[in-house]
């Protein structure tokens, strides 16, 4: 240790490994990845941000709302389980085979069983023991599906679906992941269910079903919250954003534009209706573009079993009269 | 002092006040910059420490809304004052313990001034929303190369000064220099190539970046700590180190292991990287207790000298401060554990501990003992350093218990569903505003320094002590 | 600066500091060696197979997303795509009478392989030809359009599939694969343009 070339080269050798691990491993395992398809559809995930939500992404980026926010999605694990779609015609094989995986159940239960689809199986296991418990029903024909469940406190609070994963990422420059969540998780805001934002935000009942005015709902409380954190949400420590919005003298009388928010029973109404300029509109798309719930081959987010309706199993209709 | 014999191949050897002589302009300049940014530091840092419990302060204008102070304050402090303290420290212990003059002052001063330009820049960029999106790493790209340059001509400079050293053996103090001064510019580099010469893609840009922290702290933050902890430590207690080959296996399974870290859990990358990360980070425990170990055995016996010597005294907290954040590093790090402490204050709290605690208090440490040594003057007050280090270590302890505490037993969600409620949020700001306060206090007493020496006065006759009472506690001992 | 030379006393300062005698003890090296050891077992028990598609640190591959195996979606697809043929053969199957042929039923539809199937997608067939349902053979003389262009392999995999695997119709011939459907497309490609004719069909081995 009194070389200190010695030192030197010791040091750069083991420093290399890490480098060589960490930096260039990322990029042989990730450094190419493109968009993929989506589970059972031939849509490709992620697309790039529209213009308006690009420019939203660098106003996030320039206030520091990832200091605060962070956008991942943290999952836990998976459990499986499988269930019955299509008990098939086979009925007391089907009951033999039900009675069989479950001695406990009495036999009426089980007749009544292949009725109330999707029948399930077996729950919160391993793939491996899901798979096994299928076995002896698709041997007799029995159209059986294997379900999962994602686990995370994360995906528990209602953050997402499914956890992140890299692909999400892939149209971010930079990607913002965030490392302290003084205010929510925002990797799903633009999907997120209205019950879903905790407590405060109300959506109207109209908006719960309709999309495109929910979509409306959604920008308004945004741009509101934007302006005034503390009007929104309660007790919120986030601070407002007045320098995003102008505020622009009304004549009294007349109708306050249609871009003006509208902070309830807190609307200004001292002759000043508040705009929110290009900024606040962009960093509100980009926020309404942040979705982490497609379903990619990489983690899943789960689907109701397919159960065949009864209608496609009916007898083929009578042959149609020559045209 | 001067050598024996005049050898002609070899000239006599410097003493301690040429070499000082030698290096003072450059390492003075450097901390007296390093002093003024951790003022700016200070008052950004608690201006973003108010703003978490009254967010409406100063929230109407942009350049000061939470989300742009706090980097800012966040990158003063880093490279404007923690760097820059560490390479004035890493110069005189390069200069001293090779016994050689240090090449280039002039050099060093340009590159001093240009470090500071581009600190300068990046931390008005940040104000000005040019945040780069990477933490630790936000100053934008008209600014970052700016240090990178400035950093090839101090180090550069370093290692030769080091190479042409006298003294050829190495003691443990110039290890650690050697990889913080090897290491800082490639990571950097790296970083700076990969996120903004020619982005990588997508969230690789994101383990780039926990790769750079991850480094930077282990490789490069706490090597110049150590170097620090290795100098003061033996010297002050006038001891030999307790064991060389003990140090010698600290340094290794630091080199080893440090630069693994960073990956944090949950991140949404394939799960090798987490796993790796987390297993180098609970074996870093190894190399953390073997340093804090073999420091602590020199140390036996001594402890009393802490009482009349400011620099052994910041030595002690920096080193409990180090041992704790390693501690807390390795067990936080796993899975299980993560998930509920992952984006709380738990993470605020660590990088505190780290940057203001550990790594600050040994810089401050050597900082005491050189500081008079180039200013060929005493310290002119016995006040200042005490309230300096009692500050520290009541605002760090406050601080790290009010946000460690609740993070670790749960707090409650706020209504939004956060996860950083504080139950006193003030407590932690007072934690901040005290260590922030004895920052203060450090910085008046280094100007008072600075002053004294240009005044050349005689102001404090303290011609046989550093500081007070110290000859006398040392004459008992 | 040069130092006051009325000051000229250095400050007293200790001298730097050495290195002391004292060995390797060897708690460190155990404690080091047995979190290496854990180390090791950490990676291999939760390294997720070193893989850049397993984000589940417990599982070696990537996790089974229930989805759908590759006949269902051959049969989802096809549903689709037969949409298109049903303009002629009819939602049923059961063809125009006097116009278009059956596809329920049809021995050319559940023939052993696919060949004589696909070929007819990708360029029609013209002229008079014979189809067989259960033992009642039908005559038909008619021009069916080829699907060479605006289907593709993967389309016309699923089509063939569907009529070869309907359930409703009570068919279970074997599934087709958009391989199987590549191969015929670039070996018949000088076929293109003009329909078959039923001999020229039979001549075409049905595996």
């Amino acid at each position: 240790m009194t070389r200190g070339a010695l030192i030197f080269v010791g040091v750069l050798f083991s420093l290399a490994c890490s480098w060589a691990a960490l930096i260039f491993g990322s990029q042989l395992h990730l450094g190419a990845l493109q968009p993929a398809a989506i589970l059972n559809s031939s849509e490709l995930y992620p697309a790039p941000r529209p213009g308006l939500a690009q420019q939203g992404a660098v106003v996030y980026r320039a206030n520091g709302c990832f200091y605060c926010h962070s956008q991942q999605v943290r999952q836990g694990g998976i459990t499986f389980g499988a269930v019955i779609t299509d008990p098939g015609t086979n009925a007391p094989a089907v009951v033999a085979a039900l009675r069989a995986r479950f001695p406990s159940v009495s036999a009426d239960t089980a007749q009544q069983t292949p009725g109330k689809l999707p029948v399930v199986i077996a729950a919160d296991t391993t793939a491996a023991a899901a798979n096994q418990a299928m076995k002896p029903f698709t041997d007799i024909e029995v159209k059986t599906e294997l379900t999962f469940k994602n686990l995370g406190a994360d995906i528990a609070a209602g953050l997402g679906p499914r956890g992140s994963v890299a692909r999400d990422y892939l149209f971010d420059n930079p990607p913002l992941p965030g490392s302290l969540r003084a205010g929510p998780d925002l990797a799903n805001v633009g999907s997120r269910a209205p019950e879903k934002f905790v407590g405060i935000w109300s959506f109207s009942p109209a908006a719960r079903t309709n999309d495109a005015l929910q979509a409306i709902e959604r920008e308004r409380h945004h741009l509101a919250h934007l302006y005034n954190p503390a009007a929104v949400a309660k007790g919120s420590t986030m601070p407002a954003y007045p320098f995003l919005f102008e505020k622009r003298p009304l004549k009294p009388g007349a109708k306050p534009s249609p871009d003006a928010i509208q902070l309830g029973k807190d609307t200004p109404s001292d002759g000043f209706e508040i705009i929110p300029s290009s900024d606040a509109k962009a960093l509100v798309a980009y926020l309404l573009s942040l979705r982490h719930d497609a379903s990619l081959a990489e983690r899943a987010v789960p689907r109701p079993p397919r159960i065949p309706t009864p209608s496609t199993n009916a007898a083929p209709s009578a042959p149609a009269p020559k045209p | 002092m001067t050598a024996a014999n005049d050898n002609t191949n070899c000239a006599a050897a410097p003493t301690n006040a040429e070499l000082d002589a030698s290096c003072r302009g450059p390492v003075a300049f450097l901390l007296i910059s390093a002093s003024l940014w951790l003022v700016v530091a200070t008052v950004l840092g608690l201006i973003a420490a108010w703003q978490l419990q009254a967010p409406g302060f100063l929230a109407g204008c942009q350049w000061f809304t939470h989300g742009r102070v706090k980097p800012a304050a966040f990158n003063a402090l880093l490279y404007g004052f923690t760097l820059q303290a560490a390479f004035a420290v890493a110069l005189w212990l390069i200069v001293r313990l090779g016994r050689a003059a240090l090449s280039g002052p002039f050099s060093l001063l340009i590159a001093s001034k240009l470090w500071n330009l581009g600190v300068t820049l990046g931390v008005c960029g940040v104000l000005l929303g040019d945040n780069s999106g990477h933490e630790w790493f936000e100053m934008p790209r008209y600014a970052a190369p700016l240090l990178l340059v400035a950093y090839l001509i101090i180090g550069g400079h370093a290692l030769v000064t080091m190479h042409a050293r006298r003294e050829r053996g190495l003691f443990a103090t110039q290890w650690y220099l050697l990889l913080a001064l090897l290491w800082f510019p490639w990571i950097y580099s790296t970083a700076l190539w990969l996120l903004h010469v020619h982005p990588v893609r997508g969230i690789t840009q994101s383990v780039v970046n926990w790769w750079f922290i991850g480094n930077l702290q282990l490789l490069v933050l706490v090597p110049f700590a150590l170097a620090c902890a290795f100098y003061i430590v033996p010297k002050l207690t006038a001891r030999p180190l307790h064991s060389r080959d003990l140090a010698v296996f600290g340094f290794w399974t630091l080199v080893l292991l440090g630069g693994w870290c960073g990956i944090p859990a949950g991140a949404p990358i394939p799960a090798w990287f987490i796993t790796v990360s987390i297993a180098a980070t609970a074996l870093t425990l190894g190399p953390a207790l073997a340093v804090t170990g073999n420091l602590f055995m020199t140390w036996k016996g001594a402890f009393s000298r802490v009482r009349n010597n400011p620099a052994l005294a910041f030595a002690l907290i920096g080193l409990v401060f180090f041992l704790g954040w390693s501690l807390r590093a390795a067990f936080s790090g796993f899975r299980g554990p993560a998930e509920g402490l992952r984006f709380s204050n738990l993470a605020t709290a660590q990088d505190q501990l780290l940057l203001a605690g550990a790594v600050s208090s040994l810089l401050f440490a050597a900082v005491y003992e050189l500081a008079p040594r180039l200013a060929s003057h005493a310290w002119p007050c016995a006040g200042l350093p005490r309230a300096h280090f009692w500050g520290t270590l009541a605002g760090t302890v406050l601080a790290q218990v009010s946000l460690a505490a609740p993070a670790v037993f749960a707090a409650k969600s706020s209504p939004v569903g956060g996860v950083m409620a504080l139950p006193v949020p003030m407590l932690a700001f007072a934690g901040v505003a005290l260590v922030g306060l004895a920052n203060l206090a450090f910085v008046a007493h280094v100007f008072w320094l600075a002053a004294c020496h240009f005044r050349q006065c005689r102001c404090k006759e303290n011609v046989l002590a550093l500081f007070k009472g110290q000859a006398d506690a040392e004459a008992a001992s | 600066m040069n130092p006051d030379p009325q000051s000229s006393a250095p400050l007293p300062e200790l001298p730097e500091p050495t290195f002391g005698k004292a060995g390797l003890p060897m708690w460190p090296v155990l404690m080091l060696a047995a979190l290496f050891f854990g180390g090791q077992l950490y990676l291999e028990t939760y390294g997720g197979g070193f893989r850049a598609d397993v984000y589940a640190e417990t599982l070696k591959t990537p996790p089974p997303t229930g989805d759908l195996s590759e006949e269902e979606k051959l049969m989802l697809r096809g549903a689709e795509v037969y949409k298109l043929c049903s303009a002629c053969h009819q939602p049923n199957g059961m063809g125009t009478p006097g116009q278009f042929p059956p596809l329920a039923g049809s021995d050319w539809v559940l023939a052993e392989g696919p060949n004589r199937v696909i070929r007819i997608v990708l360029d029609g067939v013209q002229g008079p030809i014979k189809v067989k349902v259960k033992d009642a053979v039908t005559e038909w003389n008619n021009a069916m359009v080829p699907w060479r262009d605006p289907l593709s392999d993967a389309d016309i995999a699923a089509v063939t599939t569907f009529i070869r695997r309907n359930k409703d119709w009570g068919h279970n011939a074997s599934l087709v694969k958009p391989a199987q459907v590549k191969a015929i497309r670039e070996a018949t490609s000088a076929q293109a343009g003009r329909n078959y004719s039923a001999d020229e069909l039979l001549k075409v081995p049905e595996q």
